[in-house]
């Protein structure tokens, strides 16, 4: 499940987690992207595409859901699903409205797990 | 390391025995097992900023052009070192990139981590301290935060303007050449050349080239391998060679 109490910030988490396994040059050659976008997304200047992104958990070792969270994403699959089931989308925006505390989302968030768990892991 | 109050503005300042800044960058390279060798001069300083110092570090930051790079202190925040996005793409990432170069990115680095290294103290490191000194800066805008801009001229002039550049010019050069690593090899040098029994004199076409050699091998700057030798007073004053 994601930490949703994480403060910080997409780049602060990736920074974070990548300083002690190399250099900024090194890390971008692995991600196969240009050392000053790396730094940009490091710095929160620009929010990487999705499968960036997920090269990043991979090799970092971090939480795919939890960056693309912090990204302001839903990911490419969520927004397909959101578009077949348009109460989805309803449900975010009540979500949303009512300002819920992480606690409450938490709840919420363990309780579509164990739906999900209930239809065998259906999306 | 001491404070003192000058007379003209009544502002305190930092002040470092000889040798000091000089022994604290070797304790801190040491620290960070990147105390460099007599067969790998070079120190990666980069690794030095990015894990050792404990700051965020951003190589392609947006600066303006004729800023090299910049520390911040902000309080509740690590203090932020920037190098310029421009300096870093024509010094770092171009192919075949000019030496002089490279070596201007990498005193860029290091003048930074200086700063944070002598100068950290200077600022509190949350809203409820108070600053322990008095420290007038312009780039200050609300009275919390700080940055140190360092300017093309900053790393040209190392003996004059600001105390705190000045400091950060001798914590740079004692970072990337250490002084014990220096001295052997000045003196390897020296002896390679033939030259150890006479004294070297400034502006010498023997001490030009001990620069260059030395420059080469620690990957800085012909002029600041000569400001190191004469703040380490390898070279003889022309008195002494009169008397010889």
């Amino acid at each position: 499940m994601a930490n949703t109490r994480n403060a910080k910030t997409l780049g602060e988490t990736i920074r974070e987690a990548r300083t002690p396994k190399g250099s900024l040059r090194e890390f971008a050659k692995k991600l196969d992207i240009t050392p000053s976008y790396l730094s940009d997304i490091e710095n929160d200047r620009r929010v990487p595409a999705e499968d960036v992104l997920r090269r990043i958990a991979d090799l970092l070792g971090l939480d795919f859901d939890e960056l693309m969270a912090k990204a302001g994403r839903f990911g490419e699959d969520a927004d397909r699903y959101m578009r077949r089931h348009p109460t989805a989308g309803v449900l975010f925006r009540q979500l949303s409205d009512s300002n819920l505390a992480d606690d409450d989302l938490a709840k919420l968030l363990k309780k579509a797990e164990e739906l999900a768990k209930k239809r065998g892991g259906q999306k | 390391m001491k404070t003192y109050r000058a007379r003209a503005t009544g502002e305190l300042r930092l002040w470092f025995k000889p040798g000091e800044i000089d022994d604290w960058m070797e304790v801190e390279l040491r620290k960070a097992n990147l105390y460099p060798t007599a067969d790998d001069p070079v120190v990666d300083i980069e690794r030095f900023v990015d894990r050792h110092l404990g700051v965020d570090l951003e190589q392609y930051a947006p600066l303006k052009c004729t800023v090299l790079g910049e520390t911040r202190f902000e309080p509740g925040k690590k203090p932020k070192i920037l190098i310029n996005k421009s300096l870093t793409e024509i010094a770092v990432d171009e192919e075949d990139v000019e030496p002089w170069l490279r070596s201007k990115w990498r005193m860029t680095m290091a003048h930074e981590a200086t700063h944070v290294l002598l100068h950290r103290g200077l600022y509190p490191s949350d809203d409820s301290q108070q600053m322990l000194f008095s420290v007038e800066d312009d780039n200050s805008s609300d009275g919390q935060n700080h940055a140190y801009q360092c300017l093309e001229k900053s790393l040209d002039a190392p003996g004059r303007g600001d105390w705190r550049e000045v400091q950060a010019n001798k914590g740079m050069a004692a970072l990337l050449m250490p002084k014990s690593l220096f001295l052997v090899l000045y003196q390897a040098e020296r002896e390679r050349m033939a030259a150890d029994s006479k004294p070297l004199l400034k502006g010498s076409p023997e001490a030009s080239r001990i620069a260059k050699t030395l420059g080469r091998l620690f990957d800085v700057s012909v002029q600041s391998v000569e400001i190191r030798i004469q703040e380490l007073n390898l070279f003889a004053n022309p008195g002494q060679v009169q008397l010889l």
